[in-house]
Parts: structure tokens; C-alpha cells; sequence
């Protein structure tokens, strides 16, 4: 009895809402700016974040890489961090749909923030594998990197926004 | 019983291994549609390099899965699956049919394609949901 009564306070009361209009309105302004972002400053700040922690991984995993500029150079190709390679724009979605749901602007802040670690982490260990398999089965390389790994991205934002969306309460 | 019991966990789980099961017959589907649209539309034959580039379907992937796992009926995921996979063919076919008729610059058409692919999966399961993601897990 008293579990289930611990387990129903543990439920947020109501969930927020998320305006549609809204989303559709912030999703393309944010969207169109991460794009611009992206063609005119390159992104050179966090690709190059991405690729020395990267690197480090690998390194401390025991593979043989060398790091040059904002590329890893493997055993069969060198690999371009390139300013495609980090998801600006479905993280502009995210904070997007953050922004269109009525909750409270702290709760909104807490979601970017998470949001933003979230995609790092998951984009950091999308090179690393990415790494790994060029360097360990070169053949594969290729199909799981325009494959399996884009789908890396959408599926930790949408993810990390149905995790927030649980926990964010009607403002 | 038994299946109305289980976590949205498992249920997500087992969703996104049938999504991933059902996906090289479907997006074979997908692809085959798009074609045929194309070729009706324009009379020119052999797009397969345009729709290489451009298509949206893999990013809708997670989107597809946290429908089939939604706890709703049977009867309502299924249609939602097929409206959200009919919500993408047809963003795929005005992104690559304007990209042909009116010769729109490579660089457009990846910007049209990539808001399209990001924002499609997000807005996906807001309809679905109807702006309420809360009630995906919720019976």
C-alpha cells in the first residue's frame, strides 16, 4: 500500500503541454541560425573540443592514432571532425521544442543544459566508435558511418526530450 | 494483462527491434514510392543520386519506435506509424521535386532537406501525442 503511494508522489502531477505553433516557429528561426552558424564560423571551437577528447579516449583505449589538426589520423583513412560531424541543428530542435513547452524558464535552462552535455557525450563516443571501426574493420567503415551513426544524434535528442518532458510540470 | 503491465522501457525496446526489423522492406517501399513519384512527376528517369543524399526516413527511425511503443491501441499506432512514414514521403518528395523543377542550388536543397529531417522526428511525435509527450507512457 504504502509503495504505491510513494510510487504516485514520485509521478510529476501533470505534464506540460508543448505549443505547437510555437515549436514549428522556433524549430525553423533556430534551425536556420545553427545552419548559418555552422557555413560561416565552421563550429572550429567545438570541433576541436570533440576531436582532443576523442582523441584521448582512443589513446587511452591502447589504438595507435595520431591527432592532426581536427582530424584522427588511423591505421587505413584519416578522419575529418567536420563541422557536418557535430549536431548543431537537431540540437536547435531540441532547445526548440524546450523552449515551446509551458513549463517554467528554470526547468527550460535545465533541459538545454542536459541537452547540450547529452549530445556532446553522445557525439564524442559517436567518433570514437567511429574511430574504432576505422581503424579495427576499415570495410565497414564507410556504411556504418552513413548509416548506424546518423541516427545517433536524433535518437539521444529525442531521447533526452522525452526523459525532460517527463519530469517538466505544467507552468 | 501482461503487455499493459510492461515498463515503457521494454516496450520501447522491443519497438525499436521491430522498427529496425521491418526497415530494409519498408524503406525498399519508401524508396521504390519516391521514385515512381518523381519519374510521374518530372518524366525524367533515375533520381537515385538526388535520393541518396536526401532521404528522411532514417532519421524517423527513433520517432517511428517511441509510436509503436506508445501506450495506445493497436489500431492507433499503426495508423500513427503510416501517417508519420506518409508525413515523410511527402516532405521527401516537395524537397526533391522543387530541387528538380526549379532548379534549386545544391546548397538550398541541403538546407531544406536537413530542417526536414530534424525537425520531421520532433514534430512527429508531437502530433502524435498531441503536444502531450507525457501521455506516450501513460495509459
Amino acid at each position: 500500500m504504502s509503495r504505491s503511494k510513494s510510487r504516485k508522489k514520485a509521478a510529476p502531477a501533470r505534464g506540460a503541454a508543448v505549443s505547437l505553433p510555437v515549436f514549428a516557429v522556433s524549430a525553423t528561426v533556430l534551425v536556420a541560425l545553427a545552419t548559418l552558424a555552422e557555413k560561416a564560423a565552421g563550429l572550429d571551437a567545438i570541433r576541436r573540443v570533440t576531436t582532443d577528447v576523442s582523441y584521448r579516449i582512443v589513446t587511452a583505449l591502447g589504438m595507435h592514432t595520431t591527432e592532426v589538426g581536427l582530424s584522427i589520423v588511423t591505421r587505413s583513412r584519416t578522419l575529418d571532425v567536420a563541422a557536418e560531424c557535430i549536431p548543431l541543428a537537431v540540437f536547435a530542435v531540441m532547445v526548440a521544442v524546450i523552449l515551446a513547452t509551458k513549463t517554467s524558464w528554470s526547468m527550460r535552462a535545465i533541459g538545454v543544459g542536459v541537452g547540450a552535455s547529452s549530445m556532446f557525450v553522445a557525439n564524442v563516443v559517436r567518433v570514437v566508435v567511429g574511430v574504432v571501426i576505422a581503424q579495427a574493420v576499415p570495410a565497414w567503415f564507410d556504411l556504418l558511418h552513413t548509416t548506424t551513426l546518423q541516427l545517433v544524434a536524433p535518437t539521444v535528442a529525442i531521447g533526452t526530450w522525452l526523459v525532460w518532458a517527463r519530469y517538466a510540470r505544467e507552468d | 494483462m501482461k503487455t499493459e503491465r510492461r515498463g515503457y522501457g521494454v516496450r520501447l525496446a522491443v519497438a525499436s527491434l521491430a522498427v529496425l526489423a521491418a526497415w530494409w522492406p519498408v524503406s525498399s517501399a519508401y524508396a521504390w514510392a519516391l521514385r515512381w513519384a518523381l519519374n510521374a512527376a518530372t518524366g525524367v528517369r533515375g533520381h537515385a543520386t538526388l535520393m541518396g543524399t536526401l532521404l528522411v526516413t532514417p532519421w524517423l527511425l527513433p520517432a517511428l519506435a517511441i509510436i509503436a511503443a506508445s501506450r495506445t491501441s493497436a489500431r492507433r499506432r499503426v495508423i500513427g506509424v503510416c501517417l508519420a512514414l506518409l508525413a515523410s514521403w511527402i516532405v521527401d518528395c516537395t524537397v526533391l521535386l522543387s530541387a528538380v523543377r526549379f532548379a534549386v542550388s545544391p546548397a538550398a536543397q541541403i538546407i531544406a532537406s536537413r530542417t526536414a529531417q530534424q525537425v520531421l522526428p520532433f514534430a512527429v511525435v508531437l502530433v502524435f501525442s498531441r503536444g502531450r509527450p507525457q501521455s506516450l507512457w501513460r495509459s
